[in-house]
């Protein structure tokens, strides 16, 4: 394996404990962490109190430490991209046996315009579209039975990323950093990379809701290349390193003097470190996002564009122990091909599918893939019959899919996921999960699981009750993990 | 039944139900010595049900494992049996409770060693448990009522505690307190902090903002004994004072100036929600009654209302959370502010089944849920001011009131266009509803008026609609009806011998005399003819109405003879005679885009107000009171039975078996509801306030949960404490700033907050209060020293919010920064502001990087470290003399020789790595000390 970046910042164990910010370990104030409600079910880490972000075990030990979300927003086509139906292509402009409410409406059956063929030892079908993901077709298990609960985009997000389409809750991301903390002190633990602005819904997407606030994702839109446009207050304008070090020299001298008055004092000692933190902190943030620092043929495997630069940032910040990384394919709903869905489909595909390609490859070949749980998928998908126009909106084009929560495709690999199989399946035509059905709830319990939490178990207790991710739900799907 | 052992177990246990019973289905028929089972009685069962069965019993069986019956634990749950007979060692159970396997429990703590030890020595006696099936019996809601009522701490009515005699001199009877508390662990108080360390702290404590140098210097030489009993008041009646304590109010009233995600992109701004934040602060530093700024926040509108309607504003307190999608979620959190920020009661986790722990059915959630729903938000928002105050925005009201005239002329414009349209369209529009399909058929007609484009196809939607209501209508739609189910091809013949068979022998099913009459004269050859006899006809009706002198049709009463025509043409929801307010649902795409936009306009004129001018967020009642059902599972479609408007349960009197309550019957019953919360007899509001007060006093509340005082909350270590403060509290008239002297005058509170021996081994988390306990600054407090430092602050109050770290920063203190809820800005959660969205009892406290870099890094504070320096440099020229000034300002106090040198070293250093774009040495030292502990952290 080829290691020309000599500037890699993958993990081993003793940069991780200077990382980690050794000199907390020494002071410990037990307590505030049971009264500030942290119901974590593992060993509490007495320093949790003061950084709750430090890594710690979870109820048993999982494959996945980490993850990255890739994230399909405006839902993308699973009868296009990763569920075959042969019967779909013969039925094409007929009307369906059956017909399901959908967000607008349909009328009768769209073929898929895109080829499929099949790939790996596992011979799984995948559209010309993502063909480059296809080459790893065999780690990553394809989920085609997946629903949600309503064909709009708002609360389908919700359901998605927090578990809950109308009330506020923290998101998936939250629960992760609050159960696991984060692998790398000097940067978030939960970065949600977005380029060109937010998609629908907002912040509420990465939102901490009523956990602490240092679980919220941090927003990185990855339009911009220059860093301090990435991560706030991360770069300072009038200060050289070497003039900051100054400062903090004797910041630190001044704040040995105060201790020696006040006496030891966990909260005195964390900041004192949370400034050292901060000043690493400058240095691996502006390393992590600069990609230029990759090799060419690295460069050249993600290929071009915002979405290759931000998969190839996601790489470098989970290998760098970044728990929980989000790659959002735009602003807004991108994905969301009410017409020219051909057209719209390729181009979107065309962004993306590279980057994956080489994303599960770069990992693989890192040794990561093992450890990072990646998932690909949107908020619901398209119906497998064409919509019809509505005025104001796709007027006169009859050439795209409606949304479809019955039925859709969300993929997994790595993170102890089994791969080269599919799981659960559509009717016939892909228009509602029929065969072992998936639920949104069962996604993120088995998500869990791969981390090794119960999510029954990885509790918050909030106005009189305790709060987890799948509410009152969620069924941990065996198939899916490796045994 | 089991020998009682409820009574000497907590009570609340027997709330969730008596152990033992059906689940012991099953148990073998070992048969165990009484002296065998004695011990499980004594030792064993009281702990199951003290710490597993909340768990693995019969509400809830995590993990699918259950210990409410001997087979149940030898079967096991999902990880396989919890204990194996005899052998402790390889049990489950053991392994969990020792914290040796793969569970720790019970969760929170650990068991005593003892405790550990009755089970392992049970489990290795094969776990004795009695062989008879006592009943399983569940409380009725009444009984559990009753239970709570009786046994829970939080329930019991606040009185005074028996004062102990102090062994040492103390100050005031807190003191005694909790000097009693402290001296059964043979602990004492510190001694009181210095002079410095005191005003620092009340100063912070009470307005948020360091005191200058001269007024501790000024302190600290004040030996007269009132001293510091003048610094409190005089703290007390700063302006500072209600801005800092207006903001831990925000907190739990989850305060924000916009409302959340919209569709469509719509203006999301509240744009008055500031003048409930000044409310709020006008509230502390006016010390208006805490009973009484309840009453305002749930029922301003029912109380006297001053000449300046700033009361009004308190209603924010409804108004000013999150507008969710779904009006159901919105009133929830209505439901819940109030329940939970003001009585510390957790009435919306009843929201879809009745409360999992504390004695609150569903039905109570609804009782409170009715009330709120019954509110509305006025389409115009009540101005603020007196009538002469309000004469200097004459011209902003005259655009205003331009905008809605232009807006209600082009309305209008359109509904008197597309009323015409309608009535002068009759055969088209019928025919399109009876023949879907065939516009061009229809256009083709002799009779047609419209061609095809001209039809509007949501009109023919509102006719098809008006059809099928009216379905029934016994004298033309079901003769209609009959008519049009004969098949096409056989319509001719068949629909002339239908309508002859009418004329001949008039019965129920025939239509009535004008319709017959022209069905026979020209009876329809087709089903589009059939639409034109009917269309001429209203088309007739309405022209003889309009001859007539049009006289508004009224209800019931009719211009024309009383016939099923007229009836049909003049009925409410009839096309040909829709409502204005309907305008919607007829207009045509462009007329309603212009419309739109007119209304836009209109919202971001009232979204972008002058300064100065104010409006309440005012809910009021609606007209119409409507009852409210339980939605089961919380389900709107699933009603269940109305919940009457009326207090909880658990807070109403029970007598003789019987909730004593009555529902509400003054409109919505907000003021009722107010003044039940606003009680001297409520035992949870005053308790809660105090609580919250005293949180903020000492960093650390007394009742540890403090918006959940229900039956999981167990009492507090200083319960008498708390009763004392909250009584002296109603006492004084609700007085906060007579709490807080209370409070603050206390030799408790004026403790030095250093660690101890052997104190802070004993209680290393300072419960007994040895010790006061050191702070640091929350972000606001934060923020504005650091402006009051350089100076800076714009202690100008109320008014608009401003984007605090837009390019051009603003220098207001931070309870005046935008809180955008959608988008909250990542610096406050950064900094642990809590979510807006949801009411927030206790601040997280985190310390992270971040923060750091926003010390470090952010323009604002190197903006701050810039002014600090100016002023330096204009004062001083000896750099000593700067050095002075800058501890002085930052900290109220000169700098040792050390921290001289320190200083002086560092400039030095500074000035020999100098460049002209950094930041100037001088700025630089300055920041480093912005950056100290000692400046973030109160002793």
């Amino acid at each position: 394996m080829q290691r020309e970046n000599t500037n890699d910042g993958s993990l081993n164990r003793r940069s991780l404990l200077k990382r980690c910010g050794t000199g907390l370990a020494a002071f410990g104030l037990a307590g505030l962490l049971r009264d500030d409600r942290m119901l974590h079910a593992s060993t509490a880490n007495p320093d949790e109190a003061l950084n709750p972000l430090l890594s710690k075990p979870p109820h048993f030990p999982g494959k996945a430490k980490r993850v990255i979300h890739l994230f399909m927003n405006g839902g993308p086509s699973h009868v296009d991209t990763f569920d075959y139906k042969p019967e779909l292509q013969k039925r094409d402009g007929q009307e369906l046996p059956f017909t399901l409410k959908t967000e607008r409406k349909t009328g009768v059956a769209l073929a898929s315009p895109f080829k499929f063929k099949q790939y790996g030892e596992s011979g799984i079908h995948v559209s010309e579209l993502f063909r480059h993901t296809a080459q790893h077709i065999d780690d990553i298990a394809v989920i085609n039975s997946m629903h949600a609960d309503v064909p709009n985009h708002e609360p389908s997000l919700l359901l998605m990323n927090c578990g809950e389409s109308r009330l506020v809750r923290p998101s998936v991301g939250s629960w992760i950093t609050y159960g696991l903390g984060t692998e790398n002190q000097n940067l978030p633990g939960y970065i949600a990379l977005c380029p060109g602005g937010y998609p629908i819904k907002d912040t509420q997407n990465w939102q901490s809701a009523f956990l602490p606030g240092v679980f919220q994702g941090t927003h990185v839109d990855t339009k911009h290349k220059s860093i301090e446009k990435l991560i706030e207050h991360v770069t300072n304008a009038k200060l050289t390193r070497d003039q900051q070090r100054q400062q903090l020299n004797t910041l630190n001298r001044l704040n040995q003097i105060h201790r020696e008055q006040t006496g030891t004092d966990s909260a005195l000692e964390a900041r004192i470190q949370s400034y050292e933190l901060a000043f690493r902190m400058q240095m691996e943030a502006t390393d992590v996002f600069d990609v230029s620092r990759e090799p060419q043929h690295v460069l050249d495997a993600y290929g071009k564009g915002v979405n290759a630069r931000q998969l190839l940032i996601a790489r470098r910040l989970v290998e760098r122990g970044v728990r929980y990384v989000q790659v959002w394919h735009g602003d807004g709903q991108p994905w969301d091909n009410h017409d020219d869905l051909e057209v719209n489909h390729r181009r979107l595909a065309g962004e993306c599918d590279q980057g994956i390609g080489a994303l599960l490859g770069d990992l693989k070949q890192r040794g990561l893939l093992d450890e990072t749980l990646v998932i690909w998928g949107g908020e619901f998908g398209r119906t497998p019959v064409v919509e019809m126009p509505t005025p104001g909106s796709n007027a006169g084009k009859i050439n795209g899919r409606d949304h479809n929560h019955h039925g859709f495709t969300v993929w997994m690999a790595g993170g102890g996921v089994k791969g080269g199989q599919t799981y659960g399946a559509t009717d016939e035509f892909g228009f509602k999960a029929t065969e072992n059905p998936v639920h949104v709830h069962d996604l993120h319990a088995t998500m869990l699981q791969l981390l090794g939490f119960n999510h029954k178990q990885l509790t918050y207790r909030y106005a009189g009750r305790d709060f987890r991710l799948t509410d009152v739900h969620g069924n941990v799907i065996r198939d899916l993990i490796e045994s | 039944m089991p020998r009682c052992y409820t009574r000497s177990l907590l009570f609340w246990i027997a709330t969730i139900i008596l152990v033992c019973g059906a689940a012991d289905a099953g148990a073998d028929d070992k048969i165990f010595s009484s002296r065998q089972l004695d011990f499980f009685e004594n030792k064993i069962r009281p702990l199951l049900v003290q710490h597993c069965l909340e768990c693995h019993g019969p509400a809830k069986s995590e993990n699918g494992l259950r210990l409410d019956s001997r087979s149940a634990i030898l079967l096991g749950g999902d990880s396989g049996p919890a204990a194996i007979a005899g052998t402790p060692k390889g049990s489950m159970i053991i392994q969990s409770v020792s914290h040796s396997g793969d569970y720790d429990m019970p969760p929170n703590k650990k068991l005593a060693d003892e405790e550990i030890a009755a089970l392992s020595q049970w489990i290795s006696m094969e776990l004795p448990w009695p062989a008879k099936r006592p009943e399983l019996k569940e409380l009725t809601p009444t009984e559990k009522i009753h239970n709570h009522q009786t046994h829970h701490w939080a329930f019991q009515p606040v009185t005074s505690p028996s004062i102990p005699e102090a062994k040492q001199p103390t100050s005031t009877v807190l003191d005694r307190l909790v000097l009693a508390k402290l001296e059964t662990k043979n602990l004492s108080m510190s001694p009181r902090a210095d002079q410095r360390t005191l005003i620092r702290r009340a100063t912070f404590d009470l307005t948020g903002l360091p005191p200058t140098f001269e007024q501790v210097e000024q302190f600290t030489k004040d030996t007269s004994p009132d001293a510091y009993g003048k610094l409190i008041n005089r703290l007390l009646e700063s302006p500072a004072y209600g801005e800092r304590w207006a903001r831990h109010w925000l907190d739990i009233a989850r305060y924000a100036d916009t409302s959340g995600y919209t569709l469509n992109n719509k203006d999301n701004r509240y744009p008055f929600a500031f003048t409930y934040r000044d409310y709020v602060i006008d509230a502390f530093n006016n010390d208006l009654p805490y009973d009484e700024f309840i009453r305002e926040q749930l029922a301003a509108d029912y109380l006297d209302i001053p000449e300046d309607k700033k009361s009004l504003a308190a209603l924010g307190f409804i108004s000013v959370g999150r507008k969710y999608l779904a009006h159901q979620d919105t009133i929830d959190d209505q439901v819940d502010v109030v329940t939970r920020g003001l009585m510390g009661l957790t009435v919306s986790c009843a929201r879809c089944h009745d409360h999992k722990y504390d004695a609150i059915p569903t039905e109570d959630y609804y009782s409170i849920y009715g009330i709120f729903n019954n509110n509305e938000v006025p389409k115009e928002l009540p101005l603020l001011g007196t009538p002469k105050q309000r004469t200097q925005f004459q011209d902003y009201f005259n655009s205003l009131k331009n905008r809605k005239e232009q807006i209600q002329a082009l309305r209008n414009k359109h509904y008197q266009l597309r009323l015409n349209h309608i009535r002068s369209s009759f055969s088209d529009y019928i025919a399109h509803v009876i023949a879907p399909g065939q516009a061009e058929l229809i256009a083709s007609q002799p009779f047609a008026k419209l061609t095809k484009s001209e039809v509007q196809p949501n009109i023919v939607k509102q006719w098809r609609s008006f059809f099928s209501k009216n379905r029934n209508e016994p004298t033309v739609v079901k003769p209609t009806l009959a008519l049009l189910a004969i098949p096409d091809d056989q319509f001719a013949l068949k629909a002339e011998r239908q309508i002859k068979e009418w004329a001949k022998s008039p019965g129920q099913q025939s239509p009535e005399e004008k319709y017959l009459n022209r069905l026979l004269a020209q009876p329809p050859k087709t089903k589009i003819e059939l639409a034109n006899v009917i269309g001429q006809l209203f088309s007739e009706t309405i022209s003889a109405w309009i001859e007539a002198g049009s006289p508004p049709p009224q209800k019931g009463k009719f211009p024309l003879p009383n016939d099923g025509l007229a009836k049909l043409v003049f009925a409410k929801n009839s096309p040909a005679n829709f409502p204005l307010t309907e305008l919607a649902n007829y207009l045509d795409p462009n007329a309603k885009t212009e419309i739109q936009n007119l209304d836009k306009e209109l919202v971001k004129l009232n979204n972008h107000p002058p300064n100065g001018l104010a409006r309440a967020m005012v809910i009021q009642d609606k007209s119409k009171i409507k009852p409210t059902r339980v939605m089961i599972r919380g389900n709107p479609h699933r009603q269940g039975e109305v919940a009457p408007r009326r207090f909880v349960a658990v807070l109403s009197p029970l007598e003789n078996g019987e909730i004593k309550r009555q529902p509400f019957k003054n409109k919505s019953g907000r003021l009722e509801l107010a003044n039940r919360i606003a009680s001297p007899n409520n035992p949870l509001t005053a308790r809660v306030f105090v609580n919250r007060v005293w949180m903020h006093h000492f960093s650390k509340p007394l009742v540890s949960t403090p918006s959940d005082f229900g039956i999981r909350c167990p009492p507090p270590v200083q319960s008498e404490l708390l009763d004392f403060l909250a009584l002296e509290f109603m006492n004084n008239n609700w007085s906060i700033k007579q709490l807080h002297k209370t409070i603050m005058t206390s030799d408790t509170y004026c403790q030095a907050s250093k660690n101890r021996a052997p104190s802070v081994e004993v209680d290393p988390e300072n419960r007994l209060l040895w010790k006061m306990n050191r702070r640091r600054l929350e972000f606001e407090s934060l923020r504005d020293s650091m402006l009051a430092v350089s100076q800076q602050l714009d202690a100008r109050m109320h008014g608009k919010p401003e984007k605090l770290f837009e390019a051009n920063q603003s220098r207001r203190k931070t309870i005046y920064g935008e809180i955008d809820r959608q988008n909250l800005p990542g610096i406050y959660r950064v900094f642990d502001l809590p979510n807006p969205d949801q009411s927030a009892a206790k601040r997280t406290r985190t310390t992270v990087p971040q923060q750091s870099l926003f010390m470090i890094n952010s323009p604002f504070v190197a903006a701050q470290a810039n002014h600090i320096m100016k002023e330096l440099v204009s004062n001083n020229e000896r750099q000593l003399d700067q050095i002075k000034q800058l501890y002085r300002t930052l900290f109220q106090r000169e700098p040792t020789p050390l921290e001289i040198e320190i200083g002086s070293q560092y400039i030095k250093s500074a000035e020999l790595s100098h460049k002209p774009d950094n930041l100037a040495p001088l700025a630089r030292y300055a920041q480093v000390l912005l950056c100290t502990n000692e400046f973030e952290f109160i002793d």
